[in-house]
């Protein structure tokens, strides 16, 4: 004859049991997406940061290279041309950017610059050829270029570099100074010394569509961007 | 003896149980798998993304660092730079690669001698000459195997032979036929799966201003190496102690005399990193056409560029 307890232990799971066996699962995956999760970012950011290195040396060479439409008042050089850029690169309009898009080879700008490639669909080498470039926001070229663009596309913030007690640091934003008696230059003409020498932070953007850089939208987000994934210290010449 | 009661007990689940434990094993299995194929997919695009990074910057340094110590002099005859887009380009012919160039010029290398210099084994001179080119063919065994892939290779030539036998020639390509068939030897091999690269020369041009007025203005004209001599691309490109030597000019605002007088700024090394399987895939792969090749490249390659500043003549 069957007893009580011999009817419970055929009655399979209690309630509790199966909460249990459930929530044991949902701890192991979420702990499993936990990990991978920071470590598919850190990737990323390796690769960002890599990518931004290379495309620093194109900074420091573009910034002096004059190019036809860029000249203004007052911007008649290459120096000149860094002097405005380095100066004005904490404003949102005149945002800096560093990338990579596809040029088509046969077809130049009069600025000497490539016409973006806009798809895909063609053989690297043959169809277009990868050309690293700094534009600012406020030239419409740059919304162009977007359309090739190739890899990330990084925001750059320059801020003079600045002797104190005999160490270079960096000075204040948006300002570019004597870097030995701080007086402030109010343009390349007025700059005593023959070398600007910069820290350049990059930040990563999350998106390159016409919509994100347009609006007060995007002075919000530039203005909150404080942490950068690389910075270099690099120098323009007269 | 069998109660009436408890026969039902024993006889095991109820199919609408069975359809629920079911169920639920499936949800649970599903969410499991496509959880690892993310997981799985994101590491090996990872993987070879970061493997491709790594061959990339390995070529792009190293040019990067020769060219950054370019020697040049004016006022002679003879060639420095000789830059030439390959007239046979590397690679079977299901393959080939979309462009490459053979680069010989001087520089001031550090890893001359292999490295011993201020010791018994540096025989003196501190201008070496440099050649890079990529070939399809097995680093490991130097020569085409079944393993073939394309790979860089840059052959250095010492000072002392370089002073002896490449140094002040008029025809550096020639001057260097000797030293070719070196270039492919294994310990010269640089990095693989390069599928191409472009090389641009950035040329720096003063042109006087239009309709005779005061002043000059500068542009900046890329002349870029590659097949095909219509458009933007030239085949040749020489810097001579003279000036720069090139057949045509790429650009329509300049003329060839404007852009020979001109300042060579900087260099651009643009270049494809096939994925180790898209390597494999295009050994095995014959693609129908252009546009099927084009679509495999822009899955399984990555494309990077390098800009390097060049020092004044």
């Amino acid at each position: 004859m069957k007893t009580q307890s011999d009817v419970m232990k055929t009655r399979g799971f209690t309630l509790m049991e199966t909460v249990i066996a459930i929530g044991v699962l949902a701890v192991l995956l979420t702990a499993f997406m936990a990990v991978f999760g920071p470590a598919a970012a850190g990737i990323r950011r390796a690769i960002n940061v890599q990518e931004a290195d290379r495309l620093a040396s194109t900074l420091e060479r573009e910034l002096v290279t004059l190019r036809t439409g860029q000249d203004a008042a007052g911007v008649t050089t290459g120096f000149d041309k860094a002097f405005e850029w380095i100066k004005t690169s904490h404003n949102a309009a005149d945002a800096m950017f560093v990338y990579q898009y596809r040029g088509n080879p046969d077809s130049q700008r009069p600025d000497g610059t490539l016409q973006p490639v806009p798809n895909r669909d063609g053989v690297p080498g043959k169809d277009y050829i990868v050309q690293p470039m700094v534009r600012r926001l406020s030239d419409t070229t740059f919304l162009e270029d977007m359309t090739g663009l190739e890899g990330s596309v990084f925001l750059v913030k320059t801020t003079q570099l600045v002797f104190e007690n005999g160490e270079l640091v960096a000075g204040t934003p948006g300002q570019i100074v004597g870097p030995k008696d701080g007086t402030a230059s109010a343009s390349a003409q007025e700059y005593p010394e023959a070398v600007i020498a910069f820290s350049a932070s990059f930040f990563s953007l999350p998106a390159n569509n016409a919509a994100y850089f347009t609006g007060a939208a995007f002075k919000d987000r530039f203005d909150g961007m404080s942490s950068p994934v690389f910075t270099r210290n690099l120098a323009v010449r007269r | 003896m069998k109660f009436p009661s408890s026969s039902p007990r024993r006889s095991g689940f109820t199919l609408i149980e069975l359809m629920v434990a079911m169920a639920i094993t499936t949800i649970i299995v599903g969410v499991l798998i496509s959880v690892t194929a993310i997981a799985l997919d994101t590491w090996t695009r990872s993987r070879s993304e970061i493997r491709a990074a790594r061959q990339a910057k390995a070529m792009a340094d190293t040019m990067a660092r020769d060219f950054e110590a370019l020697v040049t002099r004016r006022g002679n005859n003879f060639q420095w730079l000789h830059a030439e887009s390959e007239p046979d380009l590397p690679g079977p012919t299901s393959m080939r690669s979309s462009n490459a160039s053979e680069l010989i010029f001087f520089t001031a290398a550090t890893d001359r001698y292999d490295g011993a210099i201020n010791t018994v084994d540096d025989r003196g001179g501190d201008v070496s000459c440099v050649s890079y080119r990529l070939q399809y063919q097995d680093p490991i065994a130097g020569n085409e195997t079944e393993f073939s892939t394309f790979a860089l290779y840059r052959l250095l030539v010492n000072p002392d032979e370089t002073f002896q036998d490449l140094l002040g020639k008029e025809n550096l390509d020639q001057a260097f036929s000797s030293f070719q068939s070196r270039l492919g030897e294994v310990e010269n091999f640089v990095c693989e799966n390069i599928y191409q690269f472009t090389i641009t020369f950035n040329v720096e041009v003063t042109q006087a201003a239009a309709g005779g007025a005061a002043g000059s203005r500068k542009l900046t004209v890329p002349v870029s190496l590659g097949p095909g001599t219509g458009g933007g691309r030239v085949d040749t490109f020489r810097i001579m102690g003279t000036g720069l030597d090139l057949a045509r000019s790429p650009s329509s605002s300049v003329t060839l005399d404007e852009l020979k007088a001109g300042r060579l700024a900087s260099m651009q090394v643009s270049l494809t990193v096939l994925s180790d399987f898209g390597m494999e895939q295009m050994r095995r792969r014959t693609f129908p056409t252009d546009a099927a090749k084009a679509e495999f490249l822009a899955k399984n390659s990555f494309q990077y560029s390098k800009l390097v500043e060049l020092p004044g003549m």
